[in-house]
């Protein structure tokens, strides 16, 4: 059915490509969107699988989209995951701890929009990050941490072609609870291999 | 007895990043400060390391501050160290670090002229070398030499680097056009090399 989704301000805010896909495009982040990443990163079932313990204000959030000047090279990259036929953002996703000497990176995504889970855009988002990381940006291996309790980004990892490689055992507390974290990573030659170039 | 204590003192706060032997590759020392202000500023030297701007003490020391980025730089300079007559005569590193095609320029400075022609900037530019591929997981180093520089050029010769370009009338030096004489260093052709020597 539809057009616009109803959060007014979409329509207003100009979107990036970056690189695009056919359900999302992962566009440049925008300081507009910051109430809504703001909103995603408080929302009690979504911050649950982000890990993220501390309640953010809008203005933690704002101060990430200060321009840092342009540094020589970059450790992290993040971008926003735009659905393209309901035109609103509705996650993010991103490389971080670039290792540029060994050429390697953690690959972390999270749907702010719970109507969005289930709906396999956390594989297609991945699938151009890591064609991203391996053509664009030269790295030797993307690797990945996941914590038990988060069943959908395992069986993410897992349809991504990502190896399991370790288990850090009660590596995460969460919920009251121990639990351990799942390693999981990929070699540029492997990802070749599996996409058949 | 006052020389002695003195040199161990110098001693003391040289710090070898990568040993040789004539010369040590150490960190920068900002008591260095004049001696490479010196060095940007003597017509001999700079008249090859292509330094056209007078360079005050404050622009030297700015170079010394210590830098923000933990590890991944544009450039890596280390100064060249004597070892037997235990004092600073230079300088090389990379520039132009190019982390994403692993590539960078090598360049390198003996600021002391009785310390040229001996095979020094050969010997630590050997030492960088295996530094950038083994260290720093470079692909590819580059470096760029203009002609009336006959060291150099004998220098990225014996390094074994490969003639990749020459770029004409590219750099103007005291009233002429010269040519630059591109090199390059593959980490596969200098592994072969290094293989074959052992």
């Amino acid at each position: 059915m539809s057009g616009e989704k109803e959060n007014g301000k979409n329509s207003k805010i100009e979107v990036f490509p970056f690189i695009e896909g056919e359900i999302i495009d992962l566009v440049a982040p925008n300081s507009k969107w910051a109430e809504l990443i703001c909103k995603w990163k408080n929302d009690p079932e979504v911050r649950q699988y982000a890990r993220n313990e501390w309640p953010k204000t809008l203005d933690d959030v704002k101060k990430k989209f200060e321009t840092v000047p342009d540094k020589h090279i970059r450790d992290k990259v993040d971008f926003i995951i735009y659905h393209k036929h309901d035109k609103c953002p509705i996650g993010n996703i991103g490389l971080s701890r670039i290792d540029w000497v060994s050429r390697h990176a953690n690959i972390f995504a999270m749907i702010g929009e719970k109507e969005y889970w289930g709906k396999g855009i956390v594989g297609e988002a991945a699938q151009l990050v890591l064609r991203y990381a391996f053509t664009e940006l030269n790295l030797h291996k993307v690797k990945a941490g996941v914590f038990t309790p988060n069943k959908r980004s395992l069986g993410a990892a897992g349809k991504l072609g990502l190896n399991k490689e370790a288990i850090m055992k009660e590596a995460i507390y969460f919920d009251g609870e121990y639990h351990d974290i799942h390693k999981w990573g990929l070699t540029k030659k492997e990802w070749l291999e599996k996409n058949n170039i | 007895m006052t020389d002695v204590k003195e040199n161990k003192k110098d001693e003391l706060d040289v710090f070898p990043f990568i040993t040789g032997e004539t010369i040590d590759l150490v960190a920068g020392n900002s008591k260095w400060v004049p001696l490479v202000c010196k060095w940007q500023n003597d017509p001999k030297v700079r008249h090859y390391a292509r330094n056209m701007w007078p360079h005050t003490i404050e622009d030297v020391k700015k170079w010394f501050e210590p830098s923000p980025d933990r590890h991944t730089k544009e450039f890596v300079v280390f100064t060249i160290y004597h070892k037997g007559d235990k004092r600073p005569i230079g300088s090389v590193g990379f520039g132009h670090i190019n982390w994403i095609s692993r590539n960078a320029n090598i360049f390198a400075t003996i600021g002391e002229p009785e310390y040229w022609g001996r095979g020094i900037v050969v010997e630590a530019s050997k030492l960088l070398i295996k530094y950038g591929f083994t260290e720093l997981n470079f692909h590819k180093i580059y470096a760029g030499v203009y002609t009336p520089n006959k060291r150099s050029l004998r220098a990225a010769d014996k390094l074994g680097f490969k003639k990749e370009a020459v770029l004409k009338e590219e750099m103007y030096v005291d009233g002429v056009y010269h040519d630059v004489h591109k090199f390059a260093l593959f980490k596969k052709d200098w592994i072969n090399s290094n293989q074959k020597e052992s």
